[in-house]
């Protein structure tokens, strides 16, 4: 063999070592992927929505069951595509009354419009209007009717308590009095809500139509109230709500 | 790296390396061994080993790629009847080379040959049937709560 010959040989051995260790660095690095990917593989984030008051130390986002991968069935058992709702993962337990739990998987219709908001009550998710970034961007609400803020809410409001599908919400130990929600409403949130949006009585105003809904406070405010929010912020209905097995959120 | 950077970069530049040795040994390797010192049956096993040997690289980098590809299946365990074959042959293939280097009969080389193409197929096979092999993640079954509006 020519000097050559070896120089080609040492070159040749040398280009096989580095290919095996190539190998063993790529093999390494995908086994670690592999565990975490089988770890991920069953779940997915989601913008969280807090349901009630904001609850503050948690970021935008939640753990909850991955759609790709898992099944999800009505109460009444017809398997339900997820790819056709937006999805969001509850905190807090405020909405229990209406059967929404904590780290619940909330599936919200994709195409809202104005238009849909025909019956009422309806569970909708609307967007945090204070919110800062890396903060919950959306609450959950149990809306009792649209209108429009010159309307006569008075007489909006009487006719909400008197409804049948309120009781429920009377019944709760949580909830004040009728004269109580009333005063609060008048004097607290319909002024705060004129003074954040002084155009509000404006015919051609965003700020003009609203919705009514009714929040369970667990801040400082303690107990049931009623709220006020732009028709503007809504991001859509809620169609339904999944209680995810633990084993998938730990 | 991702699983996702291993099967569109890495594994492709693997090829390419392993081809770049393979095309270096075709081109170079035999006259390493052109000082009439050697045997003509060595100088064959050296050229079918030098293919083998490609082939066996192109081998693992295939087993790389299907780990990415199929990162959260699981795999069904009769795929190690695949994996006894390839022992069986590559252990195949050192005794009839062994035999061939002794004995030097002609249909010893072509037995080879032949065992070396039956492991081409196994793995040719094994990457177009893979989805026989894999058990895809079965995901849980979750019914909605009755919402009382």
């Amino acid at each position: 063999m020519t000097t050559y010959s070896y120089i080609l040989l040492i070159i040749l051995c040398l280009s096989l070592v580095l290919f095996l260790r190539y190998c063993w660095r790529i093999i390494k690095s995908l086994t670690n992927n592999r565990i975490e990917a089988r770890k991920e593989n069953k779940r997915n984030l989601f913008p969280l929505v807090c349901a009630g008051s904001y609850i503050s130390g948690y970021g935008e986002e939640g753990v909850s069951a991955s759609i790709d991968i898992n099944h999800f069935y009505t109460p009444e058992g017809l398997e339900i595509n997820p790819k056709v709702y937006k999805q969001f993962v509850v905190t807090g337990n405020s909405m229990s009354l209406c059967g929404i739990f904590d780290k619940n998987l909330l599936f919200v219709s994709k195409e809202f419009s104005t238009n849909n908001l025909i019956d009422f009550p309806k569970i909708l998710v609307i967007k945090r209007r204070d919110a800062h970034s890396k903060e919950i961007q959306f609450k959950v609400r149990r809306t009792w009717t649209r209108c429009a803020i010159t309307d006569d809410l008075s007489i909006i409001l009487k006719q909400i308590i008197e409804s049948n599908k309120f009781k429920n919400v009377l019944s709760a130990d949580e909830c004040p009095t009728k004269k109580e929600l009333i005063d609060d409403f008048f004097d607290i949130r319909l002024k705060r809500y004129k003074e954040n949006f002084p155009d509000a009585e404006n015919e051609k105003s965003e700020f003009h139509d609203i919705i009514i809904s009714t929040t369970w406070h667990t801040d400082n405010e303690k107990g049931v109230r009623f709220s006020i929010h732009p028709i503007k912020d809504i991001v859509g209905i809620v169609e339904y709500s999944f209680t995810v097995p633990q084993n998938l959120l730990n | 790296m991702t699983n996702h950077n291993i099967h569109t970069h890495c594994v492709p530049i693997g090829y390419a390396v392993i081809w770049g040795i393979g095309l270096a040994l075709s081109l170079f390797g035999l006259s390493i061994f052109d000082d009439n010192n050697h045997s003509t049956e060595f100088i064959y096993l050296f050229s079918a080993y030098c293919v083998f040997s490609i082939f066996l690289g192109e081998v693992v980098l295939s087993f790389i790629d299907t780990a990415a590809i199929h990162e959260k299946d699981r795999i069904k365990g009769t795929v190690f009847w695949i994996f006894a074959r390839f022992f069986i042959i590559i252990i195949s293939t050192l005794i009839i080379s062994f035999l061939f280097y002794k004995f030097k009969y002609s249909f010893l080389l072509l037995l080879l040959v032949g065992i070396m193409c039956w492991l081409k197929w196994e793995i040719a096979h094994l990457n177009n049937n893979m989805s026989e092999y894999v058990i895809k993640e079965e995901g849980f079954t979750i019914i909605a709560n009755t919402l009382k509006i």
